[in-house]
């Protein structure tokens, strides 16, 4: 008896047990087509920004970096600092949901983003839906983790230094001549390829050139729209002066200028040339170029050239870390030209100033620069000053 | 005494020392994927001891997903260490001069490729940051290194399923202890892959995206759970602790449905946890009834008898308390991901910020649900295992009688 019905239990249960590796292989293959899908969600829209607009920053320096989780804090304490921000959260509500609109309609979905028309290219770049639609599928898997789906900068992996907000339109590295704080096609297919050497931005130096060119033109997309975005809210501010007759039109309008300044940056800087030094003629250089460091107040911010850790707000309201000139990994080349060009313009969001100088010497300031990493290539004299230890006084 | 065991104490030990370590290494994995930092260091191969050499260079208070990534990558290297004198020490006192001889010779050939293969992959990876750095310094003539060594792999590859043949091979013959030299073979493939998939998860990211870090996430639950197996196997239970023929009909394939139901649920658990797919949020939830059901009535079965309440209760009991947790959990777990308001509302919840308790929960979710694959694994092992259905316990000292313990009739 005890044995027929166990019997009939195990026949039940046999079949309860195929059942569910029936459903095993089922929920595989399901499994391989849920998590192969590459887009954004086709409901998902770009978020309203809600983080504050930095105009002017607190007059004291930072002294350390914010905790990436406590970024939101770090920014709203800004203002009892003494900065000077816009928050969009000040603007009536009616305001911001038509704003939502304009740019939803004038700039699309993160799925299925589009420019507004007339912007159509920069230089050889196509910006048309398709190729919007394909940098947008290949951004959300490999750059919006740390780049945010909005571009903010504010992704789930941002750590320090923080990924770059593409939504004010200002780059780093930039090789144009307009020096407008857009870069090239080429500056920033460089830096997605090679990646920032010391910062968390890493290459992508295994991505067909079609995908890399997508990333570009989408990273010009989220660039432009929350640039249009800033404006507008800076300008629909209760306190601001101007006045706004209507969104969609201004957007349109806000729009055109940031492309024109796109083109207007694609024309390349004349490289800068200078003569190859060797033995006492670099000695002579290097040693002309220390005493140009010493006499243009870099040691002011770059604290014993930068071997001591230092932060300076940047133009994003963020503390940013002082480059430390005696390692050898720069973020934004170490090739003569690209030196140069730091100098004579400056490296405008992380307010290092732009230094009148001859080409001579700006030459000359750049063999020190070259050399200072590598204690071996410094004159004596110069070394000894160099590597004095960061905090010590000369005797 | 070891001579009528059929695996020394050494082994066991180890054995217990490499599922411990591997608990280690879970946590660390599943606080790397709970904290999104899983490509803090998007460079691969590293060093082991990375951080010991390196850490003072970086701000580890800024950067914690370095910390933390590196500490899995180092945890990782110990496993591997622990699994490859596991696999070792088991195959050299195997009884079978023959089986012991093709066991260890392709276990030691696999780890000289493999390390080789390590090797090549550091060049192919310096490789590319030296060409990268040669761009930045306007040299464009450095060619792309091979990103695969291929000759090495392929190396690997055979010598990997030379232990798996050895290992197969091993199963089929009835000596004494066959089991643990068997999966101690299996387990070392296992964890090279997984150390590889966790390798090119970070080395692929920019072909793949995160798509690896699923199968990563994935295989780990499957090489734990073989992994637990390894010590229950090679203790010598007592003959009181073996299920009567007729208990084992009853709950044989019940036990197998438990495992089984509790894989796809993990496959759910690793689908949400990475992309936050809403097909998978449902059949995660709708999983979740199915493996307590079947775990619910795996336990009404075992308790009705005296033999499944003695030899089963306590591992029945604990995997009950188990989903109670679980469940709690799961809930905080999903509320913290997918509830959501103010600006962290605008964004989809894969975007959102994730706050040290929100990590911590999913974290905990994740190493629970490991330990319920695991002690569903242990637990129909238990049930399947057989000893000699006509033999004497009189004989039950004997090293034939041992060799029957080792029988596990799947
Ligand atoms: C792990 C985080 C991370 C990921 C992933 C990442 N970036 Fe970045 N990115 C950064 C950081 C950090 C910086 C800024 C470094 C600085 O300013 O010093 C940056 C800067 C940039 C810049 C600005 C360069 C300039 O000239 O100012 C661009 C453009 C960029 N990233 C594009 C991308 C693209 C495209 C992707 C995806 C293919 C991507 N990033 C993925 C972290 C990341
Ligand atoms: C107002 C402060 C300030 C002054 C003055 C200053 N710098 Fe800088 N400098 C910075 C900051 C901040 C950075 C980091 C830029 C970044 O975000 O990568 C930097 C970066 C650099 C870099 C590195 C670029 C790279 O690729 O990483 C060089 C080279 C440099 N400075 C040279 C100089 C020289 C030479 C002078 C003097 C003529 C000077 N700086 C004066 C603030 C300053």
């Amino acid at each position: 008896m005890i044995s027929r019905f166990a019997k009939q239990c195990g026949g039940v249960t046999i079949r309860a047990t195929e059942l569910c590796l029936a459903f095993v292989l089922c929920a595989s293959a399901v499994g391989c087509g849920v998590s192969s899908d590459d887009g954004y969600d086709p409901h998902l829209r770009y978020a309203n920004r809600s983080d504050p607009i930095v105009i002017s920053v607190p007059a004291n320096q930072p002294t350390t970096a914010p905790d990436p989780l406590k970024l939101d804090e770090f920014l709203s304490a800004l203002p009892s600092l003494g900065a000077k921000v816009v928050l969009p959260a000040e603007l009536p509500l009616a305001q911001r949901d038509q704003l939502k609109q304009s740019l939803d309609a004038l700039f699309g979905t993160p799925a299925v983003p589009i420019l507004p028309e007339g912007i159509a290219a920069v230089g050889t770049l196509s910006l048309d839906a398709e190729m919007l639609a394909k940098g947008s599928a290949s951004y959300r898997i490999r750059c919006s983790s740390c780049h945010g789906m909005a571009g903010d900068g504010k992704g789930v992996s941002a750590g320090f230094p923080f990924p770059r907000d593409f939504r004010s339109g200002q780059f780093k590295r930039i090789t144009g001549v307009a020096q407008n704080g857009k870069p090239r096609i080429a500056d920033m297919k460089r830096v997605i390829r090679g990646g920032i050497p010391g910062t968390s931005m890493p290459l992508f130096d295994l991505l067909p050139e079609d995908n890399v060119d997508a990333l570009a033109a989408y990273v010009i997309h989220l660039s432009i729209r929350g640039e249009v975005e800033a404006t507008l809210i800076r300008r629909l501010h209760p306190d601001s002066e101007e006045d706004v007759a209507d969104i969609t039109t201004t957007a349109r309008v806000i729009a055109a200028k940031s492309h024109r300044q796109w083109l207007e940056a694609q024309l390349p800087d004349a490289t800068h040339s200078q003569p190859v030094l060797e033995g006492g003629m670099l000695a002579q250089s290097v040693r002309q170029g220390h005493v140009l460091f010493k006499a243009n107040a870099c040691l002011s911010c770059h604290e014993a050239y930068g071997k001591t850790t230092t932060y300076r707000y940047d133009a994003w309201g963020l503390p940013n870390k002082v480059q430390n000139l005696t390692q050898p990994e720069y973020h934004w080349g170490r090739e003569p030209a690209d030196l140069a060009r730091h100098l004579r313009h400056g490296i405008k969001p992380a307010n290092m100033p732009a230094v009148q100088m001859k080409e001579s010497d700006i030459a000359d300031l750049v063999n020190f620069l070259r050399a200072l990493p590598f204690p071996a290539q410094l004159p004596a004299d110069v070394r000894s000053e160099v590597e004095r230890p960061a905090t010590g006084r000369s005797p | 005494m070891n001579s009528i065991r059929p695996i020394a104490w050494p082994v066991r030990s180890l054995a217990l020392l490499t599922v411990l370590a591997t608990v280690v290494l879970l946590t660390l994995g599943a606080l790397t994927t709970s904290f999104r930092a899983g490509m803090a260091d998007p460079v691969w191969p590293t060093e082991p001891w990375f951080l010991v050499v390196n850490g003072h260079k970086y701000n580890l208070e800024q950067h914690r997903g370095f910390l933390l990534e590196h500490t899995h990558r180092a945890a990782g290297f110990s496993v591997g260490i622990l699994a490859s004198l596991l696999a070792v020490s088991a195959w050299s006192a195997g009884p079978n001069i023959n089986s012991r001889l093709f066991g260890l010779v392709s276990i030691v050939a696999l780890l000289a490729v493999y390390g080789g293969f390590h090797r090549e992959m550091h060049v192919a990876s310096d490789g590319r940051i030296a060409r990268q750095i040669a761009l930045q310094e306007g040299r464009i003539d450095v060619p792309q290194p091979e990103v695969f060594p291929l000759e090495s792999g392929i190396a690997t590859a055979v010598c990997a399923a030379l232990v798996l043949l050895a290992s197969g091979a091993h199963l089929a013959t009835n000596q004494p202890g066959k089991w643990v030299r068997a999966l101690a073979g299996i387990l070392l493939v296992c964890v090279m892959l997984q150390g590889l998939l966790g390798g090119y998860r970070v080395y692929l990211d920019q072909l793949l995206g995160p798509e690896l870090s699923q199968v990563h996430g994935t295989f780990a639950q499957v090489v734990f759970a073989t992994m637990c197996c390894v010590p229950v196997l090679a203790a010598v239970p007592s003959p009181e602790r073996q299920l009567p023929e007729c208990e084992r009909s009853r709950l044989g394939w019940l036990s197998l449905a438990l495992v089984a139901a509790v894989f796809v649920q993990l496959v759910w658990g690793v689908i949400v946890r990475h992309t936050a797919s809403p097909l998978a949020q449902r059949l995660h939830m709708l999983t979740a009834f199915a493996v307590v059901g079947i775990g619910v009535w795996l336990a009404a079965r075992a308790f009705s008898s005296p033999a499944g309440r003695r030899v089963l209760g306590f591992n029945i009991g604990h995997l009950l308390l188990m989903f109670v947790f679980q469940l709690v959990l799961g809930v905080e777990a999903y509320l913290g991901k997918f509830a959501a308001f103010g600006p962290q509302g605008d964004v989809s919840p894969m975007a959102r910020r994730v706050t040290e308790e929100a990590g911590v929960i999913r974290t905990l979710h994740v190493l629970i649900g490991t330990a319920i694959l695991a002690s569903s694994v242990v637990l129909a092992v238990r049930v399947w295992r057989r000893a000699a259905p006509n033999r004497s316990i009189s004989e039950s000292h004997s090293l034939e009688r041992i060799d029957e313990y080792e029988t596990v009739a799947v």
